[in-house]
């Protein structure tokens, strides 16, 4: 039990951190906050079919939709529903769920969700399998703007409360950051970077490789069906544009600069993509350079996938002084780290 | 040539004997494999009791490596039927066949690059020891008694194949011989009943080579192993094996003990070309 200390020690250190952020921060950047926690959780959870895999999935913002819609049919406040909603069957009509279980039912439809589209498009490796799971996020988007009488189509749901406290998409991100971390960092865990390394040699090892790659992109999608839930209740509406391109490319901008097979790189690539575009606005706006922050961060990028393409961490970790799960099961560092994630 | 009669290929000491099915590990019937209008293995037979060692040379695209790509489920087969262990497994998938006790290495070394050397051979040791993923989550007591004695058998067999000094390194990071090694432990954390070897010397200078022998022979006795071993170092095959096949244009042209097939007309013309026989 001694390795847990520090762990335990990291998590009262965040509670404190947050509490005081809680009393301190204006709403503003109490938002960014919150919003930062739930790119922990989607960046956390890209990383399993992404990062460890090998299978790049561009179509997390499709499971965050699935998830977000769910959590927002089942917490809409009875007189929205009235209004909003008229016609939904009416056992739903006349349920309002608690947050936390909507935002579980949220993870776990998208987790179903993922089932059958991941026996589909899991045939697929490499560039084919991105372009088919683009395709799966073009379909939800249709979805989403068509489906009138429960997502009411390009108006979207508003009027949800603002459930989603610093408390809630922190909390989720430490258990993102758990269960990844538990996955990646066991004989699971071993099994998803002997496919990412060589699929063929895997099977011929033993390595049930169809079911793992499943079993993560799965995982992937609950996680990614909790983070739309809170992201949901932080906007306090949905609109099928909140679950737009732009917020999977954003996740795997924030995968790809932390590390992809990294989890804590993950944490890190989140961290910085939600807090400096902030801070290089507040910079522009003082300097009444508008316009400049995005220029700026396009350039970094251009030049992060130059000079440091497998992102800030590669696949090692940032280790507390003991051990934070179970014991030396991880890939050690090399001197020389060729990060291709997929040899296909 | 092809239409010869099959006895005549085999030694004298081989024709006529049936292998009783008790001790009877892998029966291969007319396996073929054609790719596209290429034959690049044809009318395939083997009959491998346990324990035997038996030897497959050829000259280059003879389709030695097609045959091994064929009886792991790498490559499905055009034709034929393989019984392992009693059991039909023709075209079954290369995970059922680690499953059920065949393993293999390959000729071009594949092993997971960016694992440690331990995790390399944890991840076949773990085929025999899975744990719901739950547990894995949860941290289970079972859960950590088996990842513990997953690294006990790692290490043993680590030590095994004197790799236990580079544990911890990343697998790329090896020297070529020590790759080799690995992928023979790998191969070896399978448990298997069958070995498949593809050129395990390919590449090792003489001192390696040797050691690599007397390696074979020993994991062949004390792991009770049949091995089939593809190889292009006569010495080497004809000190080691029991039995040897060999192949030229997919098809089998001669079968039998080393001293026979060193002497087999058909072997000599295959390897130095038409006339060199008759010298």
């Amino acid at each position: 039990m001694r390795r847990a200390i520090p762990v335990l020690a990291g998590l009262v250190l965040l509670v404190a951190l947050l509490a005081l952020a809680d009393m301190s921060l204006n709403s503003y950047y109490l938002r960014i906050l919150g919003l930062m926690g739930i790119y922990i959780v989607l960046t956390v959870s890209l990383n399993l079919p992404n990062g460890f895999t090998g299978d790049f999935s561009l179509g997390h913002a499709a499971f965050m939709a699935v998830g977000g819609y769910c959590a927002a049919v089942l917490t809409m406040p009875l007189v929205s529903k009235e209004l909003l909603l008229t016609e939904l069957p009416t056992w739903l009509q006349e349920t309002v769920v608690p947050f936390p279980i909507a935002t579980v039912a949220g993870g776990l439809l998208a987790a179903l969700v993922a089932l059958p589209v991941g026996l589909v498009v899991l045939r697929l490796r490499g560039h084919y399998l991105a372009v088919a799971t683009i395709g799966l996020l073009i379909v939800v988007q249709g979805i989403a703007t068509n489906w009138d009488s429960v997502t009411r189509g390009a108006r979207g749901l508003s009027g949800l409360q603002p459930h989603t406290t610093l408390w809630w998409s922190f909390g989720w991100a430490v258990v993102t950051i758990f269960v990844v971390w538990r996955m990646a960092y066991s004989p699971f865990g071993r099994a998803m970077v002997s496919i990412r390394d060589d699929p063929l040699a895997a099977a011929c090892r033993g390595v049930r490789v169809f079911r793992t790659r499943l079993v993560a992109f799965i995982v992937s999608a609950f996680f990614a069906g909790v983070g739309g839930s809170l992201l949901a209740h932080q906007i306090t509406a949905v609109t099928p544009s909140t679950y737009s391109f732009d917020v999977t490319f954003l996740v795997i901008i924030m995968l790809v600069v932390g590390g992809m097979g990294s989890v804590t790189g993950s944490v890190i690539g989140a961290v910085i993509m939600t807090v400096v575009p902030v801070l290089l606005r507040d910079l522009e706006r003082e300097l009444d350079m508008v316009g400049t922050a995005q220029l700026v961060i396009a350039g970094a990028l251009i030049a992060f996938m130059i000079f440091r393409r497998q992102g800030l961490m590669g696949t090692r970790e940032f280790r507390l002084a003991g051990r934070f799960g179970p014991k030396a099961s991880s890939p050690s560092p090399a001197p020389d780290q060729s990060q291709t994630p997929t040899s296909s | 040539m092809a239409s010869e009669d099959k006895s005549d290929l085999r030694s004298p000491e081989d024709r006529g004997t049936t292998h009783s099915s008790a001790d009877e590990l892998l029966h291969v019937a007319g396996l073929g494999r054609k790719f596209g209008g290429l034959t690049a293995l044809a009318d395939y037979d083997v009959d491998l009791r346990s324990g035997e060692l038996l030897g497959i040379i050829g000259p280059n695209g003879a389709g030695k490596t097609t045959l091994f790509n064929v009886l792991t489920g790498l490559v499905p087969p055009s034709s034929g039927e393989v019984r392992f262990c009693g059991k039909d497994q023709t075209g079954a998938a290369p995970q059922r066949l680690a499953e059920v006790g065949m393993a293999r290495t390959f000729q071009n070394i594949r092993n997971f690059a960016s694992l440690s050397v331990i995790d390399n051979v944890k991840v076949a040791l773990q085929l025999h020891e899975s744990v719901p993923l739950w547990q894995t989550i949860v941290g289970t007591r079972r859960y950590r008694a088996d990842q513990a004695r997953i690294h006990d058998r790692a290490v043993d067999l680590l030590e095994l194949l004197q790799l236990d000094q580079a544990r911890d390194h990343r697998a790329d990071g090896l020297p070529y011989g020590a790759q080799r090694r690995l992928e023979i432990a790998c191969a070896l954390a399978l448990s298997p009943k069958l070995l498949l070897l593809d050129e395990p010397a390919a590449g090792m200078n003489p001192t390696e080579t040797l050691e690599l022998m007397h390696l074979i022979r020993r994991v062949h006795e004390e792991f009770k192993l049949t091995i089939m071993l593809i190889e292009h170092n006569v010495h080497f095959i004809m000190t080691i094996c029991h039995r040897i096949q060999v192949l030229n244009y997919g098809r089998v042209i001669a079968e039998g003990e080393p001293a026979y097939i060193r002497k087999h007309p058909a072997v000599i013309e295959a390897y130095l070309g038409h006339g060199a026989s008759d010298a």
